[in-house]
């Protein structure tokens, strides 16, 4: 199997960050932010992978692409837990017309 | 060598001295009626007192001595002396008072204000015995001043009447121009002598003869209150205080301290003074005549006539004769009150003191006419009456004086002395043709309703004139050589001129005949006008003194307006410009400052907060910008 150039790995992972950090930005409903969030992570994972080929005996870069994994899926889970939470608080997920965080 | 007062007689001039002042202030809260009596009883116990004082007087003058003030070595002390002269005027001021005061019972009857009346009146015996008895310069200086209180007082007694209270001013102010010629006279006594005691003063070895100007200053004092020339304008205004005051004024009180004063202080004149003393009682014995010619009020007549008697007297000091002059002082006394309680009872008979509206009393008043023609008689010196005797002793002195002088000017004195002598029995007999002769003139009062005063007006002034006759000074009806007064104050012996009695006598009876016969002239006359208004002395002080203060004082005024009311306007308006001004600066500049900032970081904290704004997005939006800046800052 042919390798794929690295930097073409690149390109897809800064434009899945670039998308991720739009949404995250431009996006009200916060669990659409989350997603954006989650798009950002994968971004980064993409990178850690496509570098891991320089390193073909240890594999940190996949190694911690699982582990990244392995906390975003927890971070999910927690960040769903608050969103819930304020949505019963507020009675809304629109982030616009959250802005608690002034006090 | 003086003595030292016994008990008795310090206790004396203590009383004397107490009674008075006492006096005052008690009758100042007296109701009215009781007021008379008991300044009637005061003065009485003051007269015994002082005849007590008078027969204990010794030969040598007595004092009682204190210190006052010590201040850096120079000493003013408070002391009295009574000799044979301070108990012959204390005798006649209290007798004098006494008859004023009882017959002022009588004419003031009606008077409100009673009660001040006879308490000025006590005020006034009290400086003037204060005078008297006081023993120092600085003492008799007190007195002096309180003398002219009282008299101011009294002549503006009639408050009612503006042109009483005009009087009052003007005898003030005249006598205040005397007294600081006085003033200056002591300071200058202090100067010489360092010490204002009368008794070391007089001493008659106290060394150097003093200077002129000493004695002329002293003198000014005398010119102010015994008015004299030129300074003798106030008196004839003072006929606006009541007539018993008058009576007093003239007779015992006011003037007679003048005279009183150049006695006590005849040593310390020197030669130069006792000329100039001489000049000025000459001009104003001549002035005061010839005013006293033609005033058709009754009471000015009699004004006049004692300023010419007062410079009869002040001449009489100048050429040396100072027992002569309180002799005069004495006789005068006595017929002068006589004199001016008789024209009270007049003005009290017909309510008027014009004598133009006068004429043929002499019916309806006998008592008067009689005491009256007495009193002028002796005014006149017509033999067989005091002023004769008084007149005689004066002008004797004054021809020895001039024959001692070698110089033919000096005659002019006792020719002029003389000749004012006829001047004065012009006038008296004119005044008493006009009040007691003729037809009766007064539409006003009827004349069957002029009728005599009672008893308490009558008998003080039969008692004047009974006192105004030869028999109570000198045994010898023409001459006064043998008289007890010149044995009790010796006077130089000079030569008898025998030719002066019957000289004098004959100018008496010429002028007395010429004041019978002669006929009114027209009251427009320059001559006429010359003497009521006592030569024009009152219009020359108008033109010379009270004009041009008057036109200073328009101007000071007008420049007052001008320059320094507009300079204070001129601060005022240039203030409140400033003020404006600095309103301004304060409100656009310095409030405008103070609220830029605010207004600033208002803004600033606005913009700020809008970063502040709660937004989860916005917040990542600045990490990201944030760290993009810093990525292309780094790289």
């Amino acid at each position: 199997m042919q390798p794929v150039d690295s930097h073409l790995f690149l390109f897809v992972g800064a434009a899945l960050f670039s998308i991720g950090l739009a949404v995250v930005v431009v996006k009200r409903h916060a669990i659409v932010v989350l997603m954006g969030i989650e798009l950002m992570l994968n971004a980064v994972n993409i990178n850690l992978v496509a570098f891991s080929q320089y390193d073909p005996d240890r594999l940190q870069g996949q190694m911690l692409a699982l582990f990244v994994m392995v906390v975003a899926a927890a971070e999910s889970a927690v960040a769903l837990a608050i969103v819930l939470q304020v949505y019963r608080h507020f009675r809304t997920a629109q982030l616009d017309e959250l802005n608690e965080l002034k006090q | 060598m003086p003595l030292d007062a016994s008990p008795l007689l310090s206790a004396s001039v203590a009383a004397l001295l107490t009674l008075p002042f006492a006096g005052f202030l008690v009758l100042l809260l007296t109701h009215r009626r009781i007021a008379g009596a008991l300044a009637i009883l005061l003065t009485s116990i003051g007269l015994a007192v002082s005849i007590v004082v008078a027969m204990n007087v010794a030969e040598q003058p007595m004092l009682i001595q204190t210190n006052w003030a010590t201040l850096s070595g120079s000493s003013f002390g408070i002391s009295f002396q009574v000799d044979a002269l301070t108990a012959l005027m204390l005798i006649l001021v209290h007798f004098v008072a006494l008859l004023v005061q009882l017959y002022s019972l009588s004419y003031l009857h009606d008077e409100p204000k009673l009660g001040r009346y006879f308490a000025y009146l006590q005020l006034f015996v009290g400086a003037m015995l204060g005078i008297v008895l006081a023993g120092n310069l600085l003492v008799l200086y007190a007195f002096w001043e309180l003398v002219g209180l009282a008299s101011y007082l009294l002549i503006g007694f009639y408050t009612d009447r503006p042109a009483a209270g005009q009087a009052a001013k003007k005898a003030f102010l005249m006598n205040r121009v005397g007294d600081i010629g006085f003033l200056i006279g002591i300071f200058l006594t202090y100067y010489y002598f360092n010490t204002l005691e009368l008794i070391s003063l007089t001493a008659p070895n106290s060394g150097e003869i003093p200077s002129t100007a000493l004695g002329l200053c002293l003198f000014m004092g005398c010119v102010g209150k015994s008015a004299q020339f030129p300074l003798l304008t106030w008196l004839p205004d003072a006929m606006e205080g009541p007539t018993p005051v008058s009576a007093l004024l003239h007779a015992a009180t006011m003037v007679a301290a003048g005279i009183f004063l150049l006695a006590r202080i005849h040593p310390l004149l020197s030669p130069d003074a006792l000329v100039v003393i001489t000049v000025v009682g000459t001009i104003t014995t001549l002035w005061g005549g010839y005013s006293a010619v033609f005033q058709t009020d009754i009471k000015k007549v009699l004004a006049f006539s004692t300023v010419s008697q007062l410079g009869l007297m002040v001449a009489a000091m100048g050429t040396g004769n100072v027992s002569g002059a309180m002799f005069h002082l004495l006789t005068h006394a006595f017929f002068k009150a006589g004199l001016f309680l008789s024209a009270g009872a007049v003005i009290h008979a017909v309510h008027t003191q014009d004598m133009r509206h006068m004429g043929g009393l002499r019916k309806a008043l006998p008592t008067t006419f009689i005491a009256y023609t007495v009193c002028a008689a002796a005014l006149s010196g017509l033999p067989f009456f005091s002023g004769f005797l008084s007149k005689e002793a004066i002008l004797g002195e004054a021809f020895h004086w001039s024959s001692a002088q070698n110089d033919g000017l000096s005659y002019l004195v006792p020719v002029l002395l003389l000749l004012s002598s006829g001047v004065t029995a012009f006038y008296m007999v004119r005044q008493w043709r006009l009040v007691f002769f003729g037809d009766y003139r007064n539409d006003v009062v009827p004349l069957s309703q002029a009728h005599e005063p009672d008893w308490l007006m009558r008998g003080p002034v039969l008692i004047l004139a009974v006192l105004s006759v030869w028999f109570w000074f000198a045994l010898n009806p023409l001459s006064a050589h043998s008289s007890w007064f010149f044995k009790l104050f010796p006077a130089t012996e000079g030569q008898n001129f025998w030719w002066l009695a019957p000289v004098s006598i004959g100018l008496v009876l010429i002028g007395g005949w010429l004041g019978f016969r002669m006929r009114e002239p027209h009251s427009q006359r320059s001559y006429v006008r010359l003497s009521v208004e006592y030569g024009f002395l009152d219009t020359m002080y108008h033109y010379v003194f009270i004009n041009p203060i008057r036109k200073l004082a328009t101007l000071l005024n007008h420049a007052d307006q001008r320059v320094i009311d507009r300079a204070v306007n001129g601060a005022g308006i240039s203030t409140v410009t400033l003020a404006y001004l600095a309103s301004g600066l304060d409100r656009f500049v310095i409030d405008g400052f103070v609220n830029g900032l605010a207004w600033c970081i208002s803004r600033l904290g606005r913009i700020t907060r809008s970063v502040q704004n709660g937004l989860v997005q916005s917040y990542i939006t600045a990490a990201v910008v944030g760290l993009l800046l810093i990525l292309w800052w780094l790289l």
